[in-house]
C-alpha cells in the first residue's frame, strides 16, 4: 500500500528586516489534495511559497521561525536542491524555469541533474508527457510554446522529480478560460497521482469545486465582500451626444515575416463608453489596442484618432488623446519615488503637475507618494500605473487586461475610476478574459479570434449567452457558473 | 538548416572552415567563388532573397571600404609598398569584407540558437560552456523583449524618441534603459532560483544529443572543403 505524505505548517512567521510579512501561520495538507491559499496583493503569498520551498532562508534573505513538517520532519532551513524531491515549486514567472530547447529536453533536464539511470529518466519522461498532455509536443522548442503550454511544460518538469508536493504561485493570473479549465485538469490528475498541490492565489474564481481546503493569508481579506453576484446587469444606454474618438478602417496589421494579426478590422470608439475587448490568448487583442495610440501602424487601411491619421505622429503625440496601461507595472518604472513616476507623462507632454497629484488621490495612493515605486506591492503597482496614465487626462484610457491577479481593493478601485470616466465623457477599452468584470462595467463587448473582429455587440447578449460562450472559449461569468452547478447537482 | 535538415556539427564545421579560408585567400577570383558558394548554401536553405536584402543594406559600407583602401591604404596598418596595385587592392579588401558579411549572413539565416548549442554540444565543448552559451542566447532574447515593451509603454506616457538632436533622442532612451536594467537583475535572480529548483550542477557530463552524420551531412562538407581549399591554393 503507497503511504500518503503529509505536509503541516505550525506558526510559521516571516519577517524581512523586521517588517513582519506573516505571523503564526499554520495549516496541513496531505497527498491527493488540493489546497488554496488566498490573500490579496502582498499579502505574503510568494514569501510564504519560498519559506515552504526553501528558497527563503537560504537564497533570498529573511527571518523565518517555526516547524515546516514533512512527513514528520522539519525541513524549515533546508536549501531547495535537498528539496527538489519532497516540496517544489511553480514560479509565477515559470517562463524562467524552462532550461531545455525542446519539451523533451526540458523535462529531462532536471532529470539529468539529479544523476538518475537512463532507463528510469526515459520512463519519467513517457510518464509526465503522458499524464500532462504534452506528448504531441515532446520535439517542440521551448521558445515557440505559448504561455499555457509553457505553465504546462513547468509543470511537467517539476512533476518529473517526482515531489511529494508542488506549490504553485498565481498560475491563473495569465491563462485564459481555455488554459484555466486544462490546468485544472492537470490538478485533478496530479491529486489522482497522490501528490499534493498547494495554490496561492489571489482568487479562486473557477477553481472552487476542485479545492479541498482553502485559507485566506490575511486579515483584510476576511473582513472584504467584493460580491459580484449582487450587481444588477442591464446594458446601458447611450446619452446621444457621442464624439467619434478612434476611427478603424479595413485595418490589417502584420508583424515582420508574420500572418496577419489584425484581419480587415472596422471600429469606432465613441466618447462615454466603456468598451471590453475580449478573446483567447493570441486572438489579437493587444495588438488591436496598439494601434490605438500608434504604437503599430496599419498595414492596410486608416486608424483616425479624432480624425488624424496614426501613420503621420508619433505614439509621444497621440499620448495626449489615448493613453495605454499595459499588463506588467514594473515595466514601465523609472524613478525613485511614486510621484515622478506619476508625474512623468504630464511632464513629457508640459501638462500641469497638480494632474498627477490628483490622479494619486484618485488611485488612494497619495500617501505614498514618496515611497519608492519598487517597494509597493503589485496592486499597488498596477494602480500606480493607471494613475501615470490618468495624470495626462487623456480622452480614451486603454487598459490591458487590468484585473488579472488583482485582490479585491484594487478592482474596486480600477472599477471605480473607470466609471467616472465615462461620466466624464471620455472612453475606455479594457482588455480582460475576466467576464464578470466585463459584464459590471462594459457598454460594449467586442470579440475578436485570430485577428477577427467577430461581434461587437451589449455584454448581456454575448456573456449572458451560453452558445456565444461555448463559442468564443469566454470565461462564463460567475451567475452562470453557479447554475451550471446547481444544474450538475440536481 | 531550418528548411534543410543538416547535421549541426556540420554546419558549425562548414562555418567555420569558410571563414578560416576567408582568411587565407589572396586573390578576388577565390573571394567571388566563396561569395557564390555562400549563396548556394543560403540558396539550397531557401532564405537567398532573406540574405541577399541584408546584403543590400551594406553597399554604402562597402563603397567607403573600396574608397578607402584604393586611396587611403599607405595611411593603413598593414600596408605593404606596392604603389601600381592600389585600385585592385581597394577592389580585394572590399570583396573579401563582402565575402565575410556574405558568410555572416548566411549563418545567421540558415542557424537557429538551438542548433548552435546542439553543435557545440555534439562537438564536445565543455558542457558549462556549452550551457552558458544557451543562457545567453536566451537572455538576449528576453532583454530585447523588454526592451521593445518598456519602449512602447514609455511612448504611450509621451516620451518622444524619435525627435530632435542625437544627444537629445540619446537622453530620451535613459527612461528606458533604467527599467531595463531593474528587470535584466530581476530576471538573473530569478534565473539562479529556477536553477538551484532544478538541482542544477555542472557535474552532469551527460551530452543531450546523439546525432548521426547522414550522406547529405558528408556531401556538403566534402564539397564546402573542396571548394574552399580551391579557392584558396589554386587560384592565388
Amino acid at each position: 500500500m503507497e503511504v500518503v505524505s503529509s505536509l503541516s505548517v505550525k506558526n510559521l512567521s516571516c519577517s524581512y528586516d523586521s517588517k513582519s510579512v506573516f505571523n503564526n501561520f499554520s495549516f496541513s495538507l496531505r497527498g491527493g489534495e488540493a489546497l488554496a491559499i488566498v490573500g490579496r496583493s502582498g499579502s505574503g503569498k510568494t514569501t510564504l511559497a519560498y519559506c515552504l520551498t526553501g528558497i527563503i532562508p537560504n537564497i533570498v534573505q529573511a527571518k523565518v521561525n517555526g516547524e515546516i513538517l514533512l512527513d514528520g520532519k522539519n525541513i524549515l532551513g533546508k536549501r531547495p536542491c535537498e528539496l527538489v524531491e519532497d516540496i517544489n515549486i511553480i514560479m509565477q514567472s515559470y517562463e524562467t524555469q524552462i532550461f531545455g530547447l525542446s519539451v523533451e529536453e526540458d523535462i529531462r533536464f532536471g532529470l539529468e541533474n539529479l544523476g538518475l539511470k537512463e532507463e528510469e529518466i526515459k520512463n519519467r519522461v513517457e510518464f509526465v508527457l503522458k499524464v500532462i498532455g504534452l506528448e504531441k509536443y515532446r520535439e517542440k522548442l521551448t521558445r515557440n510554446l505559448s504561455g499555457g503550454l509553457k505553465q504546462r511544460l513547468a509543470i511537467a518538469s517539476t512533476v518529473a522529480m517526482n515531489p511529494k508536493f508542488i506549490v504553485m504561485d498565481e498560475p491563473t493570473s495569465n491563462l485564459d478560460w481555455k488554459g484555466t479549465k486544462s490546468l485544472i485538469e492537470i490538478i485533478e490528475t496530479l491529486k489522482k497521482h497522490g501528490v499534493g498541490i498547494v495554490l496561492l492565489t489571489k482568487r479562486i474564481k473557477g477553481l472552487e469545486s476542485y479545492l479541498d481546503k482553502v485559507i485566506k493569508l490575511d486579515e483584510e481579506q476576511r473582513s472584504l465582500s467584493y460580491d459580484f453576484k449582487h450587481r444588477k446587469i442591464q446594458d446601458k444606454n447611450s446619452n446621444g451626444s457621442e464624439e467619434t474618438l478612434v476611427e478603424l478602417q479595413n485595418v490589417w496589421f502584420k508583424y515582420e515575416d508574420d500572418d496577419f494579426s489584425i484581419k480587415d478590422v472596422s471600429l469606432s470608439l465613441k466618447s462615454g463608453k466603456v468598451y471590453a475587448v475580449m478573446g483567447s490568448n493570441g486572438s489579437g487583442k493587444t495588438t488591436l489596442v496598439k494601434l490605438f495610440n500608434g504604437l503599430i501602424k496599419p498595414k492596410k487601411g486608416k486608424v483616425l484618432v479624432l480624425g488624424k491619421d496614426t501613420r503621420k505622429y508619433s505614439t509621444a503625440e497621440l499620448a495626449r488623446y489615448v493613453a495605454i496601461v499595459f499588463q506588467d507595472p514594473e515595466k514601465q518604472i523609472t524613478f525613485d519615488s511614486v510621484i515622478e513616476e506619476a508625474t512623468f507623462g504630464c511632464k513629457n507632454l508640459g501638462l500641469p503637475l497638480s494632474y498627477a497629484y490628483e490622479a494619486l488621490e484618485i488611485l488612494k495612493l497619495k500617501e505614498k507618494s514618496l515611497f519608492s515605486p519598487l517597494s509597493l506591492s503589485t496592486g499597488e503597482k498596477v494602480r500606480l500605473s493607471i494613475a501615470s496614465a490618468i495624470a495626462m487626462r487623456p480622452k480614451l484610457l486603454i487598459l490591458d487586461e487590468p484585473t488579472t491577479g488583482q485582490d479585491e481593493t484594487t478592482l474596486r478601485i480600477i472599477n471605480n475610476v473607470i466609471k467616472s470616466l465615462r461620466e466624464e465623457g471620455k472612453a475606455v477599452v479594457v482588455v480582460t478574459h475576466d467576464s464578470d468584470f466585463a459584464l459590471s462595467i462594459a457598454d460594449e463587448v467586442l470579440v475578436m479570434r485570430e485577428g477577427l473582429l467577430l461581434v461587437h455587440s451589449t455584454p448581456s447578449k454575448i456573456l449572458l449567452n451560453e452558445d456565444m460562450l461555448e463559442k468564443f472559449e469566454l470565461e462564463p461569468p460567475s451567475c452562470i457558473q453557479q447554475e451550471a452547478f446547481v444544474r450538475d447537482i440536481q | 538548416m531550418s528548411n534543410l535538415s543538416i547535421d549541426p556539427r556540420v554546419k558549425l564545421s562548414v562555418f567555420f572552415l569558410l571563414f578560416t579560408f576567408s582568411f587565407f585567400l589572396s586573390s578576388i577570383s577565390s573571394a567571388l567563388i566563396l561569395i557564390v558558394l555562400c549563396l548556394a548554401i543560403s540558396a539550397l536553405d531557401k532564405v537567398l532573397k532573406k540574405v541577399v536584402r541584408k546584403l543590400i543594406i551594406f553597399i554604402p559600407m562597402l563603397v567607403v571600404a573600396l574608397l578607402l583602401w584604393t586611396f587611403f591604404s599607405s595611411f593603413s596598418l598593414f600596408y605593404v609598398k606596392n604603389e601600381n596595385m592600389n585600385i585592385l587592392n581597394g577592389v580585394f579588401m572590399s570583396t573579401r569584407l563582402f565575402l565575410f558579411l556574405t558568410i555572416s549572413m548566411t549563418f545567421i539565416f540558415t542557424t537557429t540558437p538551438e542548433e548552435m548549442i546542439k553543435g557545440l554540444d555534439a562537438l564536445h565543448f565543455p558542457k558549462s560552456l556549452v550551457f552558458l552559451f544557451g543562457l545567453s542566447l536566451r537572455e538576449i532574447d528576453s532583454v530585447s523583449r523588454d526592451f521593445i515593451s518598456i519602449k512602447e509603454s514609455q511612448a504611450s506616457r509621451g516620451l518622444e524618441l524619435d525627435k530632435g538632436s542625437l544627444v537629445k533622442r540619446i537622453r530620451n532612451h535613459i527612461p528606458i534603459l533604467i527599467p531595463l536594467l531593474v528587470r535584466s537583475v530581476e530576471s538573473a535572480e530569478k534565473l539562479t532560483l529556477a536553477m538551484e529548483l532544478k538541482a542544477f550542477n555542472l557535474s552532469n557530463k551527460r551530452r543531450s544529443s546523439n546525432l548521426k552524420l547522414s550522406k547529405t551531412d558528408f556531401i556538403i562538407l566534402v564539397i564546402v572543403t573542396f571548394v574552399g581549399l580551391t579557392a584558396v591554393f589554386l587560384l592565388r
